[in-house]
């Protein structure tokens, strides 16, 4: 029967110790025999049941059972098609979660009329994957990007990345004014130069890649959009004891950057499109537009905010915590100038966009993140004077 | 947990199946979350456990065991609803729950039940096993904001349902 549980019912139930069937247990203890005797010797996984040839962003061990022979090739007939190459940033600008005029600090990699053997024009599979413009903010890097299909994108991989999951339900409040593809990628960042070790993103090893493209579809074969990649949650190897999260200050201010992108989708359930496309970057990061302020203030009980980092396009508030409190405990909301709060920055909840919104001042709210989802998310920030635990506010 | 898992990138079968050992009810929880049928369970456990052994050396940080661990199942849970769609019906899941030797297990079982779809997994983690919003967004391929808004949801769509009802 349904209910309604409280969060220590929620914690205490759903980490319950559970009761494991014969099956359940016979099935392990296969599996336990088999690496016992030097590893897998069952065949049949159910990887074998009817392959899709799906190769996944999620895992190496996906992608290690899809192999396709694909020759990456530029393709300049295909990029002469493309009259935006050069200006997706300002093409698509605000047609993501992580809206900023980009194109205003870019480089230009892929210029109109030099699409031919351009590194950053490779094709695979029938699909053009296009890097035209960068912006390397200290924040995180923006890429411009297009994907021309030759057999165009299917109706259903249309609406999925514009409509998402809601597609099927009557919840048009929750559509995005912009489309998502998917992309299964791995990356890695060279700081080896300035002695900090090399990021590898591999969701397989727990580390994050570029794992989706916000934009639109220009037509039936092109999708525009940007990729951002953040600077701000890397983990590197130390070469002592493994991987160490890298401080967003101590990221070199030269680096090089690969991407290699082996899927792109909409719908995990749905159409995949695998293919080699490797890209590689020479970093060079732009601080012209980065404020750092120092605030260094907390409550009685230690909770306070320690500093404040606004870039070009985003603003970012460090929460300081007494030991023993969890950061995902409590939320960072910040409002601009007029009183209005901030949206999120792309994936990360509190780095927030400041796009087309005064912020020379902003009032910085820490809460409690129960009372936070319950009483001041969306329309009810209202609430967030009264509610958090610490605020301030800070001039840029 | 970090000496288990240097052994078990050494090859130590002994040592991986300690570390299996005290994650399994993790591993088991999650793929709950997932599927109700109990073949559907046993086959991703079984999955997961020989993937995890295959691609343990390739583990850079001994100390990501666990996230590295789940993130492998819910890959395979993916791959597999994908593959054959074998989740039984609400009947059958019914019968499931009903031949659930305690009553820790009817409870947890009713609760995942009455969590909504698109929420169970992420309820799971959060709460079950003790992840943080990043670290779930990141293993579900989710924002960190989806990841919130969804158990703010979940809440709201089951406190909603209890006042029709």
């Amino acid at each position: 029967m349904k209910r309604e549980y409280t969060k220590k019912e929620y914690q205490e139930i759903l980490s319950m110790q559970l009761t494991e069937s014969a099956l359940v247990r016979s099935k392990i203890e296969d599996a336990y025999g088999q690496i016992r005797t030097g590893g897998r010797k069952d065949t049949k996984s159910f990887y074998n049941k009817g392959l899709k040839g799906l190769i996944t962003g999620m895992s190496a061990v996906a992608a290690a059972l899809v192999l396709s022979v694909t020759v990456c090739v530029s393709n300049p007939a295909l990029a002469a098609k493309l009259p935006f190459i050069g200006n997706i940033f300002q093409t698509v600008n605000e047609d993501s979660s992580y809206p900023g005029d980009f194109s205003k600090d870019a480089m230009q990699l892929v210029k109109p009329g030099e699409e031919e053997n351009n590194p950053y024009v490779q094709t695979n599979n029938g699909i053009t994957f296009t890097i035209s413009e960068c912006n390397y903010e200290s924040m995180a890097m923006y890429l411009a990007v297009s994907i021309e299909s030759e057999a165009g994108f299917s109706d259903m991989m249309q609406n999925f990345a514009r409509y998402g999951s809601y597609a099927e339900e009557d919840e048009s409040e929750m559509y995005t004014k912009y489309s998502t593809l998917y992309i299964g990628s791995t990356s890695t960042a060279d700081f080896s130069k300035a002695g900090k070790g090399i990021y590898e993103g591999d969701p397989a090893k727990g580390t994050v890649s570029p794992y989706y493209i916000q934009g639109k579809f220009i037509d039936e074969h092109t999708f525009a959009g940007i990729i951002r990649v953040d600077l701000m949650h890397m983990a590197i190897l130390d070469g002592a004891d493994g991987w160490n999260y890298i401080n967003n200050e101590d990221i070199p201010e030269e680096f090089a950057y690969t991407l290699k992108v082996t899927d792109i989708f909409a719908d995990y359930e749905g159409e995949h499109l695998a293919g080699n496309w490797d890209f590689s970057f020479d970093v060079k990061l732009n601080h012209e537009n980065t404020i750092k302020k120092e605030i260094g203030k907390t409550n009685e009980q230690g909770i306070g905010i320690s500093k404040v980092t606004k870039t070009a396009y985003e603003l970012y508030a460090t929460l300081e915590l007494p030991e023993g409190k969890n950061e995902a405990d409590y939320c960072v909301a910040i409002c601009d100038a007029e009183g209005k709060p901030l949206e999120s920055q792309g994936e990360y909840a509190e780095i927030y966009s400041i796009y087309n919104r005064d912020v020379s001042k902003v009032t910085i709210y820490v809460v409690d993140y129960e009372t936070y989802m319950n009483e001041c998310k969306g329309n009810n920030y209202v609430n967030l004077p009264s509610k958090a635990v610490f605020q301030t506010e800070v001039e840029f | 947990m970090s000496i288990l898992v240097k052994k078990a990138q050494k090859g130590d079968a002994d040592a991986f199946i300690e570390l299996i050992e005290r994650n399994r009810m993790t591993l088991l929880r999650v793929a709950y979350g997932y599927f109700r049928s109990e073949e559907d369970v046993a086959d991703v456990m079984q999955e997961t456990i020989l993937n995890a052994f295959e691609h343990v050396k390739e583990l850079k940080k001994p100390e990501y065991f666990r996230t590295w661990l789940v993130r492998i199942l819910i890959n395979n849970c993916n791959q597999m609803y994908n593959q054959n769609k074998r989740n039984c019906g609400l009947e059958e899941a019914v019968e499931i729950v009903q031949n659930l030797s305690s009553p820790g297990d009817v409870e947890f079982h009713e609760m995942l039940r009455s969590l909504p779809e698109d929420s169970r997994v992420i309820f799971q983690l959060y709460y079950g096993e003790q992840f943080t919003t990043k670290e779930i967004g990141e293993m579900l391929h989710m924002r960190e904001a989806t990841v919130k808004s969804r158990l703010y949801r979940g809440k709201l769509k089951l406190r909603a349902e209890m006042q029709v009802v």
